[in-house]
């Protein structure tokens, strides 16, 4: 991306890097249950 | 530490005590239960910022309160609510932690909402509005680079795994007490909770003054929004034809937030035709639903006539018991017993003479569950020595 440009901010797309981002956590299911528990911070748990 | 086998033959007992209770059979022990956030910090003399890195220190403090006082029973989830740490990670804008140190306070106040302009926004892409233009304004992680935003979100994961081991933790101790979930928050073996979808518009997206007035000066467009809701509900888990999994207790649950500022003919469009659609199937194969009162709604609780006797647990909040009693204490489960103001600055005489007429009332004939009529979530809530004396009283006096 051209760092000149806007970011378009896209929820997903973070969170999708996220779950496959094995930095932070290295077990894929508590992994994916983190990220969940993110989403739901973000957005509300409705 | 107790032993599994007494954890586990106390948990039964209080389980069938509640089954009875609720389902109007006077049970061996009337259940005592509490409802609290951050406030058990508190009780154990800590501010969440000084323990917050440390599960072991966190779940050991929030627990103190178990080992002081008896307890049957809790509603809603017993642990820390929200992580603090993972919301300032992501610069959250609605969420801070309170001066006191223990509470973490939303502040609508000052946040900005959608304005009325954006209806055909939210109409034309929902889950887009919500994920990226809601998302951005709430949080300033989301404000800058793309780098910036993946750094806070790694930051707050980090943070957020800490909350969970946190909140397994007290998860593990609660079920070494043998108390018993009144009901679940999220599983597959319950019957589905039920958020009435106004809400959305009242919590998420325009706020509580904006979407109050909506309701007058745009009623059209606050009726799509709702279909649109409605449409994006989870499939549920489990259908009323395979319910019940397991015991009706833990029950599943739905809550008051924007239900007490509607007029009946609101609340029956917004709420309750919705709930009643929703829950109906599974309560009449034996489903309870907790019912998370917020305000005054007194003037509600007589539709829930319509429901089958013993499928809903009430937790009031700011209404007279007493009132409620008599509108629906036959049909329906109070969950009551003492308001905080009571507790707060009361004697202890005139707290257990409270506490001593509501069991006297509401006890016989089953119907009754016995808890605060609020939850406890900052220090100072409560006055502790009316809250010990209260329980002991509770424990005693509801006990065949």
């Amino acid at each position: 991306m051209d760092e000149n440009q806007e970011y378009q901010f896209d929820l997903e797309e973070l969170l999708a890097e996220l779950l496959s981002d094995e930095s932070w956590e290295s077990d894929p299911a508590f992994r994916e249950m983190i990220a969940n528990g993110l989403k739901a911070t973000i957005l509300g748990a409705f | 530490m107790e032993s599994s086998e007494n954890s586990t033959a106390r948990y039964n007992q209080r389980l069938k005590d509640l089954i009875d209770a609720t389902s109007f059979r006077e049970p061996d022990k009337v259940p005592v239960g509490i409802e609290v956030i951050n406030w058990p910090l508190a009780y154990a003399g800590v501010k969440l910022m000084d323990v917050v890195d440390d599960p072991i220190a966190t779940s050991k403090a929030y627990t103190k309160i178990l080992d002081d006082i008896e307890i049957d029973f809790h509603t809603l989830s017993f642990g820390l609510n929200h992580s603090i740490q993972t919301l300032q990670a992501l610069g959250s804008i609605q969420y801070r932690l309170a001066e006191n140190g223990v509470t973490v306070e939303h502040v609508q106040a000052e946040f900005s909402f959608m304005t009325a302009d954006e209806y055909a926004d939210v109409i034309s892409d929902y889950q887009g509005f919500r994920k990226n233009t809601m998302s951005q304004r709430s949080f300033k992680a989301f404000q800058g680079s793309k780098a910036e935003a993946y750094d806070a979100m790694k930051k707050a994961a980090l943070a957020l795994k800490n909350h969970v081991v946190t909140n397994r933790l007290i998860s593990q101790r609660v079920a070494e007490k043998g108390i018993v979930p009144v009901n679940l928050m999220q599983t597959n073996n319950i019957a589905p909770w039920y958020y009435g979808p106004f809400n959305v518009l009242f919590d998420y997206l325009r706020g509580v003054k904006d979407s109050l007035v909506d309701l007058r000066r745009r009623p059209e467009a606050v009726k799509a929004v709702n279909q649109i809701v409605e449409s994006f509900r989870p499939l549920s888990k489990v259908s009323p034809d395979d319910y019940p999994a397991i015991s009706p207790i833990p029950a599943s649950w739905t809550f008051y937030h924007s239900e007490c500022f509607l007029n009946n003919q609101q609340f029956d469009e917004l709420f309750f035709q919705g709930f009643k659609k929703h829950a109906l199937p599974y309560m009449e194969k034996g489903a309870k639903y907790l019912l998370k009162g917020e305000g005054m709604f007194l003037n509600t609780l007589g539709r829930f006539r319509e429901l089958p006797k013993g499928s809903l647990i009430i937790e009031l909040d700011q209404d007279d018991p007493f009132d409620a009693y008599k509108i629906i204490g036959d049909h329906q489960t109070l969950a009551t017993g003492i308001k905080l103001d009571l507790l707060r600055s009361g004697t202890k005489q005139q707290c257990i003479d409270y506490v001593k007429r509501c069991f006297d009332t509401f006890a016989p004939g089953g119907g009754f569950i016995f808890m605060p009529q609020k939850p406890l979530i900052a220090p100072g809530d409560v006055n502790i020595k009316n809250l010990l004396a209260v329980y002991e009283f509770a424990n005693h006096y509801g006990t065949k």
